[in-house]
């Protein structure tokens, strides 16, 4: 289990991290949105033990986390994290002897199914299979919580499926805590279980992703009737054109009529709805 | 599930649509009395969505007492699912179906009498 309570963290003048609260208690894959300089890799820094809490605290199974005390189930992998330039064969077997508990013919399998060459040297490998390898080091661990930042950065999109189905596929009925962080949605979208999205250190919204696609639609139509229809509801953007708008909402559904239409919205839009709206008024002003 | 019926669209949840997917092969009769219907991850294959929003179909459809769990192999179609099912389905059509084409035909000035000769026709086709 993971717990966040009351956490900042500030880089000289810069809030990273701005009283910010979670609790994780069940495994599972999470997928972690926010706009670049959200806070996303302070957050896996702060749960790794990289970097201390400037206030709060933070932990990991019920032990404090942080740079005296790094969480043992934790494995994070950073951005173009690198590995020795060996053999990949000879990399899992090197892994294995600084970690009792990884599991070197699993690795060896995700290889396999990853296309790796284990008779290659890492530095001889492509941009995405470092990634990749990066990734199964991770999922041979044992470690019981991942953190994966950008792990698809550079991927092309047959890569990004595979990488996703591997991932559920070993999350599946394991107890393991996967958190991964990215701007591509469109996979993850179809893979994760739970979603947290954060912005300027602040988390913005915590749930299952089944309630995306339940409760995120858009309403357009007739001013005045779109207007009559949600008013009350959890309005998370709003465009106008001519007598017609466009709102995004967040809440319980409504039903179309003929005066107005009723759509879902995606994780995409709705994130950016979400996390765009001041960035929209910003620009209209 | 044809592949003609497996498109979804965004008018509604997509936990709503695969609920009605698997509500239209109870009523078929492809799916009978205590059979084994799709899985979860199958559903989420199939369809390309998340499986916890398959998930949430499933949840429902087991709430609503149309399908139950057989232990061990998987979720299976209720005795009474195709009765009631059909039950609720023809409620709606009384309900919502025909007052709206009703209304709809009145709108473009369509009589009564033109509206029940146009059913006849479509009928016989």
């Amino acid at each position: 289990m993971i717990e966040f309570s009351n956490v900042t963290k500030n880089y000289g003048k810069n809030t990273a991290m701005d009283n910010f609260s979670i609790k994780i208690d069940q495994p599972g894959m999470y997928c972690l949105l926010g706009r670049n300089g959200a806070g996303k890799t302070t957050l896996m820094k702060l749960l790794a033990g990289n970097v201390a809490a400037s206030e709060g605290t933070i932990t990991v199974n019920g032990e404090a986390a942080g740079p005296l005390a790094m969480p043992e189930s934790v494995h994070f992998v950073e951005t173009g994290a690198t590995q020795f330039n060996m053999r990949l064969a000879d990399l899992f077997k090197a892994a294995a002897e600084v970690n009792l508990s990884f599991d070197v013919p699993f690795a060896m399998g995700l290889a396999r199914r990853f296309q790796l060459d284990a008779s290659k040297r890492y530095k001889h490998l492509s941009f995405g299979m470092k990634a990749m390898v990066n990734t199964v080091i991770a999922m041979a661990s044992g470690r019981d919580i991942l953190l994966l930042d950008e792990p698809v950065l550079g991927f092309d999109p047959v890569m990004r499926k595979v990488f996703y189905e591997l991932l559920s596929e070993s999350c599946a009925g394991s107890t393991k805590t996967v958190i991964v962080s990215t701007h591509i949605i469109d996979e993850i979208e179809k893979t994760a279980e739970r979603l947290i999205i954060i912005d300027r250190g602040k988390k913005v919204l915590f749930c299952d992703m089944a309630e995306i696609d339940e409760k995120a639609y858009c309403v357009t139509g007739i001013s005045e009737s779109v207007q009559a229809a949600t008013a009350g509801l959890n309005i998370i953007s709003e465009t106008k054109a001519g007598g017609f708008m466009t709102r995004h909402i967040y809440d319980q559904r409504i039903e179309a009529s003929e005066k107005y239409s009723v759509s879902s919205l995606g994780l995409t839009d709705f994130f950016v709805s979400l996390v765009g709206r001041e960035q929209n008024s910003g620009e209209a002003m | 599930m044809t592949k003609e019926v497996m498109a979804l669209h965004e008018e509604k949840p997509v936990f709503m649509q695969i609920i009605e997917m698997i509500e239209d092969d109870i009523i078929s009769g492809t799916y009978g009395a205590d059979e084994l219907i799709i899985s979860t991850p199958q559903i989420s294959k199939l369809l390309s969505v998340n499986p916890t929003t398959a998930q949430r179909a499933i949840g429902v459809l087991t709430d609503r007492g149309i399908i139950y769990k057989k232990r061990g192999v998987g979720m299976a179609v209720a005795p009474a699912a195709k009765e009631k099912l059909l039950e609720e389905r023809r409620a709606r059509f009384f309900e919502k179906t025909v007052p709206g084409f009703v209304e709809e035909a009145r709108k473009i000035a369509i009589t009564g009498d033109e509206l029940i000769k146009i059913i006849k026709e479509s009928i016989n086709d």
